[in-house]
C-alpha cells in the first residue's frame, strides 16, 4: 500500500467492461486506479507493483493462468481478482491454488462482489502491514546487539556465540546463574534465525510439576487421564516450525528425560492417550543454571540425552564478573524506568556507582534492574545517592559490608538487630547467636544500647 | 425514453445512470462502437475461416450483454462461441453469425436511439415497472 492509497490495476480487453470496472473502483477516493487492455501492456509495467489486480481470465494475448503466475512470481503479495465470463469450477480452483484472491463472474452484481473482494483485500493488506510492524518491533526488541548490553570481554564472547548460533539449527545449551538472561539469549537467537516468523515457545521445566510436564510437552487426548477434559496440543506441536526453549532442563525427572530423548531422536511426538505419531519440526534450545555434566556423573541426568542436547554452549557470565558493564546496565534501567513512568531522568552519583560495583548481585541482571528501579523511586533528587540503593534482605550482609566498619562494630550491630527482632529477649538472642547472655549484656552496655530484660 | 419492448434490463441501465449522465452516455456509445466493431471483426474472421477469432470475439462481446440483460444477443454470442470452438461447421457458423448480426443490429439501433435522445431511462414510465 502506497502513501497515496490502494493501487488497483484493471486488466480487461473489452473496452465497455474495462470502463465499467474502472468506474466502480474509482468511486472510492482511496483507490488509485489504472487500466490496461492486454496482458502484455500490463506485464510491461508490472514493476509499478500494484496492490490489487483485477484480471480478465481470457485476454487476447495470454490466458489468466499465465498472467497470474507471472504476477505471483514477481511479487506474491500482489492480490489478484480473476474476472471471468465462464463459471468453470476446475479453472477457478486452479487459479485459487495459484494464489488468486477471488474468482468473480461477469454478472449483473459484479459491482458489489468486486467492491467486497477489494475491501477484504484492503483489510488483509492492513493486517499484513501491522504484522510487519510488529515483527520489526519484536526483532528490534530482541536485537541482541542492542539488548545484551555491555562491553566486557565475557559478554562480547556471548554475543559472538549468539551470532554463530543464528546461521544453523545447531542445538544450543545456555548456562548461567539465575537472572543472567538465559531466556533473553534464547529469544535473541530465535528472533534472528530463519524460524523467526514461527512461534517461540518457552517451558520452565522447574516450574511445572513433574506429573504434568509430560502432558505439557507432548499434549494429550480427551480422557487420556483424570482431568483430561479435552484434547490439548503439547509445546512441541505448538512450536512447530519455530523454537522450543526448555529452561531449567537439569530439573527434569529422569523418566521424562527418556521420553524427551526419544522425541528428539525420532522427531515425532505421541500425545498421551493417542496412538498416532505427529511429526515435529522445532529447534531445541535448553538452559540450565546447573552443571549438566556433574548431574550426569551423579546419575541425575541421562548421559545419552546429555550428548543429544550437546551443541553450542553459551555460558552467560554472572554480573559480578562483568566489571563496569554494571554501569551501562544500570544507566539503561534507570533511563527506561524514568521514561516509562514519565519521571525526570536521573543519574548515579560516583559513590552510588562504587556501591553497585562492590556488590555481588547474586540475582544478577534481574536483581540490578530491581535495585536501580527502587533507587529511582527512593531518590529525591536528579542524582541517585548511595542511601537510595538498597539491596534485598538476603544480601543485607553484603550491603552492610559496604560500610567497612570494624569487626566489633559489626558484632554490635548484629546483636542490636537480633534484640530488635526478638523483642529484646536476651535469652532467645543468646541462644540464636550461640553466645552467653552475659556477653550480650556486655555488648549492649558497650554500645550504650537500651534494653529491657524480660525475665 | 426506452422502447416498449426494450432488449435491455431497466435495472442495469439504472445502475449505469447512477454513475452520472456523462458516464451513462459514454457507456452507451462505447457499447455501440464495441458491438459494431465486433460484428465487423467476426465477419472478416469468417471470410478468413478464422474460427478461433470468431469465438474469442463472441466471448468478449458477451460480457456487456450479460451485464445489461441483453439476453437474446448474449445467447446467440454464447452459441456462436461454442460452435466456433470445436470442429466448426462453416454453414452452421454462418447461419449463427447472420442471426447474431441481425439481433445485434436491433440492439445497436436501440442504443443509438437512447444516445441520440440524450434522456435518462425513466423506471416509472416503463411497462411492468410499478
Amino acid at each position: 500500500m502506497s502513501s497515496t492509497g490502494i493501487r488497483i490495476q484493471i486488466v480487461e480487453d473489452n473496452e465497455w467492461y474495462n470502463k465499467l470496472l474502472v468506474h466502480h473502483t474509482s468511486l472510492n477516493p482511496d483507490y488509485v486506479v489504472k487500466s490496461f487492455h492486454s496482458a502484455t501492456e500490463f506485464l510491461d509495467q508490472l514493476s509499478s507493483n500494484p496492490d490489487i489486480v483485477t484480471l480478465d481470465y481470457r485476454l487476447p494475448d495470454l490466458n489468466g493462468v499465465e498472467v497470474l503466475s507471472r504476477i505471483k512470481k514477481y511479487n506474491p503479495d500482489i492480490q489478484v481478482i480473476i474476472i471471468s465470463e465462464q463459471p468453470d469450477v476446475a479453472t477457478a480452483l486452479e487459479l485459487l491454488k495459484l494464489g488468486a484472491f477471488d474468482y468473480l463472474l461477469k454478472e449483473k452484481d459484479i459491482r458489489n462482489k468486486l467492491l467486497n473482494a477489494i475491501q477484504n483485500i484492503v483489510k488483509t493488506i492492513e493486517l499484513r502491514r501491522q504484522v510487519g510492524i510488529l515483527e520489526k518491533e519484536v526483532k528490534k526488541k530482541y536485537d541482541y546487539s542492542r539488548l545484551i548490553i555491555g562491553e566486557s570481554e565475557p559478554i562480547m564472547r556471548v554475543r559472538n556465540l549468539i551470532e554463530k548460533a543464528l546461521s544453523t539449527n545447531i542445538n544450543v545449551v545456555i548456562t548461567g546463574e539465575t537472572g543472567t538472561g538465559k531466556e533473553l539469549v534464547a529469544k535473541s537467537i530465535h528472533f534472528h534465525s530463519s524460524r523467526a516468523t514461527n512461534p517461540f515457545v518457552a517451558v520452565n521445566v522447574a516450574a511445572i510439576p513433574s506429573e504434568l510436564l509430560e502432558s505439557e510437552l507432548f499434549g494429550h487426548e480427551k480422557g487420556a487421564f483424570t482431568g483430561a477434559a479435552a484434547r490439548r496440543i503439547g509445546k512441541f506441536e505448538e512450536a512447530d516450525g519455530g523454537t522450543l526453549f526448555l529452561d531449567e532442563i537439569g530439573e527434569m525427572d529422569v523418566s521424562l528425560q527418556a521420553k524427551l530423548l526419544r522425541v528428539l531422536q525420532e522427531k515425532e511426538v505421541t500425545r498421551i492417550g493417542a496412538t498416532g505419531k505427529i511429526k515435529i519440526n522445532c529447534r531445541i534450545l535448553v538452559a540450565t543454571n546447573r552443571n549438566l555434566r556433574e548431574l550426569v556423573q551423579q546419575g541425575k541426568f541421562r548421559e545419552d540425552l546429555y550428548y543429544r542436547l550437546l551443541g553450542l554452549p553459551i555460558e552467560i557470565p554472572p554480573l559480578r564478573d562483568r566489571g563496569t558493564d554494571i554501569f551501562l546496565l544500570a544507566e539503561k534501567f534507570i533511563k527506561d524506568f524514568c521514561t516509562e513512568n514519565g519521571m525526570q531522568q536521573k543519574t548515579l552519583s560516583f559513590e552510588s556507582e562504587k556501591k553497585l560495583l562492590s556488590f555481588s548481585f547474586p540475582g544478577n541482571v534481574r536483581e540490578l534492574k530491581a535495585v536501580t528501579e527502587l533507587a529511582v523511586v527512593l531518590s529525591d533528587t536528579a542524582e541517585i545517592r548511595p542511601g537510595d540503593i538498597r539491596f534485598s534482605s538476603d544480601d543485607a550482609i553484603a550491603d552492610a559490608l559496604q560500610e567497612e566498619l570494624s569487626l566489633r562494630e559489626y558484632e554490635l550491630r548484629i546483636v542490636h538487630t537480633f534484640m530488635k527482632k526478638y523483642s529484646n529477649d536476651v535469652k532467645i538472642v543468646a541462644s540464636k547467636l550461640k553466645i552467653g547472655a552475659a556477653t550480650i549484656y556486655r555488648m549492649l552496655k558497650e554500645s550504650n544500647g537500651m534494653t529491657r530484660e524480660k525475665e | 425514453m426506452m422502447q416498449e419492448n426494450s432488449r435491455f434490463d431497466i435495472e442495469a441501465l439504472n445502475e449505469l445512470r447512477e454513475g452520472g449522465e456523462e458516464y451513462y452516455f459514454e457507456m452507451l456509445e462505447t457499447l455501440t462502437l464495441s458491438l459494431s466493431e465486433g460484428l465487423e471483426e467476426m465477419r472478416e474472421a469468417f471470410q478468413q475461416k478464422n474460427w478461433q477469432r470468431i469465438g474469442d470475439r463472441a466471448h468478449g462481446m458477451r460480457g456487456p450483454c450479460g451485464h445489461l440483460g441483453i439476453d437474446s444477443l448474449w445467447h446467440l454470442l454464447n452459441k456462436l462461441e461454442e460452435k466456433s470452438n470445436e470442429n466448426p461447421d462453416p454453414d452452421e457458423v454462418e447461419k449463427l453469425l447472420k442471426k447474431t448480426e441481425d439481433e445485434a443490429s436491433l440492439v445497436i439501433q436501440e442504443l443509438v436511439e437512447m444516445s441520440s435522445k440524450k434522456e435518462f431511462p425513466n423506471i416509472d414510465s416503463e411497462p411492468g415497472n410499478t
